[in-house]
């Protein structure tokens, strides 16, 4: 089977674009309450948005097959990727509970807003954080498997 | 057996236990609860509405599966790969909602085209579309929800005493004048779901609409009404409160609405700044088909000392009815009194005076399937009566409880500007 090659440089810009993704994603999301529904910015976060997941979860997947686990460095991003998925799982349980409860009178309305708000910046916060991370250490040669 | 293994091993089988809990999902959006019946009835009400944070959840544990299963990627790649694939296929088919969303709209416009004219988006003037949502459908704002505008909320006020019975009804109001309001003080009777024997007004009648819609201009009434004892039904709606509960027909709770038109005229219109010349009837299930008689028959004969004579009714906005009233829950049966039966079914109700009628309705809803309401959709324009019917593909009952979902987003992308075109026919 034919295996792609990725190179360093294809890493380091996925990383970047994912950092910047990410950093978007909760500068909009705070935008989001404070202005309100807007069609542009409502459009530039909807893709924003779908991009940041998709290039985070990419990278997850890029760690498991790319990285030296046996190196101290690669070891911690690997732990650190099973801590994104843990995340991103507890963020959407949050999200749909939060989303849920708004309709529900006996819930308080801060708490339901709290829960869709943490659900949502926990994922880009420590999308952004694995990111950057992962930025770092990419001129590590005990990190990474680049041919 | 280290201690890391085991932690592994459990992760991995609460990974399958999510994939089957995922493929379980994509079955209730095919085909909703009403092969299975039972509790399933129950879950269709949450599958369509959360598919997409289920697209993400698969993905996440197919993801997590990976790097749990990464020593088999060179010892058993079949195996490995096998699992994946069917990770990943299973996320896809929870993107089926989302991806139906650009049809439920084509269809949604090519219903507006009908009702309203080629023309229509350009009626509505553009200080006024500035209030609405800007776009049927907007990813950012499925996460984050609609942002909620500066509202009123009044709740458990008395309209009705007797017959051993209480009737309180919650009221939505805009917090900015109304007439600065698209909705300028219309009023919106909201009745809830729950098969004419369940149910209570507030949560399970969607407070978020109601609060959308009161930011909106409209003074949004959700009502109690009398409830049938004696009737069991495998899915009944909970939050039911005791103090509406009697031994009642649909004949009563039509009754009970029109005793609230009645107070309403005479006292909570003016109390709340509510605009009597328009006025809306909507409702869900089991409230739908009371909207719809409320609406359809505010103007039929067997009907016309029931309601108040003093409102004039623009539009009834029945979510996943059903057609006509079961024989059993009304006084006395269709062969003996086909004129009662009659004065209960929606397409019966129909004539040419009747106001427009916007109609919600999922195509895997398992207990008001979607051929019978396409049937009433039919019936009612054959009638001579403006029907929009929006049709949300592998949407269940109920899924408009979240208003910020691709199916809610869509919905009140549509209801509101079905309300301003309606509000000002004459």
């Amino acid at each position: 089977m034919k295996v792609m090659k990725i190179r360093k440089e294809q890493v380091k810009y996925l990383c970047i674009i994912a950092f910047g993704a990410n950093i978007s994603s909760i500068l909009l999301g705070i935008l989001h309450y404070i202005i309100g529904l807007h069609i542009a910015i409502g459009i530039i976060f909807s893709i924003i948005i779908v991009l940041s997941w998709f290039l985070n979860n990419i990278l997850i997947i890029l760690n498991d097959f790319k990285i030296v686990k046996s190196s101290p460095e690669g070891k911690k991003l690997n732990r650190l990727g099973y801590g994104f998925l843990g995340v991103q799982i507890i963020a959407i349980f949050l999200l749909v509970g939060g989303l849920f409860l708004l309709n529900a009178n006996w819930f308080s309305p801060l708490l339901q807003y709290t829960l869709i708000v943490i659900g949502f910046l926990s994922f880009f916060t420590y999308g952004s954080a694995f990111s950057y991370l992962n930025i770092k250490a990419i001129d590590n040669r005990e990190v990474w498997k680049f041919e | 057996m280290n201690k890391l293994k085991i932690v592994k091993g459990i992760l991995g089988i609460l990974c399958i236990l999510v994939l089957i809990w995922g493929a379980f999902w994509v079955y209730m959006l095919f085909f909703g609860g009403g092969i299975l019946r039972g509790i399933t009835i129950v879950i269709e009400e949450f599958v369509a509405q959360s598919s997409v944070l289920m697209l993400g959840l698969c993905i996440a544990v197919t993801i997590l599966l990976m790097k749990l299963l990464a020593s088999r990627r060179i010892n058993h790649p079949k195996q490995y790969y096998a699992i994946i694939i069917i990770g990943f296929t299973i996320s896809g088919l929870n993107s089926m909602s989302l991806l139906a969303t650009p049809y439920t709209i084509i269809n949604a416009d090519l219903e507006f085209k009908d009702a309203f004219g080629l023309n229509w988006r350009n009626t509505i003037p553009s200080n006024i579309k500035n209030y609405f949502l800007q776009s049927p459908y907007f990813i950012s704002s499925h996460f984050l929800s609609i942002p909620e505008k500066s509202i009123i909320v009044e709740k458990d006020i008395l309209f009705y005493e007797g017959e051993n019975i209480s009737l309180y009804f919650d009221v939505y109001m805009p917090a900015k004048p109304a007439a600065q309001l698209p909705g300028n003080g219309s009023i919106i009777i909201n009745l809830h779901p729950g098969a004419w024997m369940s149910g209570g007004k507030g949560t399970w009648n969607m407070i978020s609409t109601s609060k959308y819609l009161a930011g909106q201009g409209y003074v949004v009434f959700d009502i109690e009404y009398g409830l049938i004892d004696w009737f069991e039904y495998g899915a009944a709606a909970p939050d039911t409160p005791e103090h509406v509960m009697g031994n009642f027909t649909i004949e009563d709770q039509i009754r009970h609405i029109g005793i609230f038109t009645n107070s309403c005229e005479s006292e909570f219109a003016a109390t709340y700044g509510a605009n009597l010349d328009s006025v809306y009837f909507m409702g869900r299930s089991a409230g739908a088909h009371l909207a719809g008689v409320a609406g359809l028959g505010y103007n039929y004969d067997f009907h016309n000392t029931t309601f108040s004579p003093n409102m004039v009714v623009k539009g009834v906005i029945p979510l996943y009815p059903p057609s006509a009233a079961p024989e059993l829950l009304l006084k006395e049966n269709r062969s003996t009194n086909p004129d009662l039966y009659n004065a209960y079914d929606l397409a019966h109700l129909s004539d040419p005076l009747d106001p427009p009628v916007l109609i919600f309705q999922g195509t895997s809803d398992g207990q008001v399937s979607i051929e019978r309401v396409v049937a009433l959709e039919a019936d009612i324009e054959s009638k001579g009566v403006e029907c929009c019917l929006l049709k949300f593909p592998f949407a269940g009952h109920a899924n408009d409880f979240v208003l910020s979902t691709n199916i809610g987003q869509v919905w009140i992308y549509y209801l509101e500007r079905f309300l301003y075109l309606t509000r000002n026919i004459s």
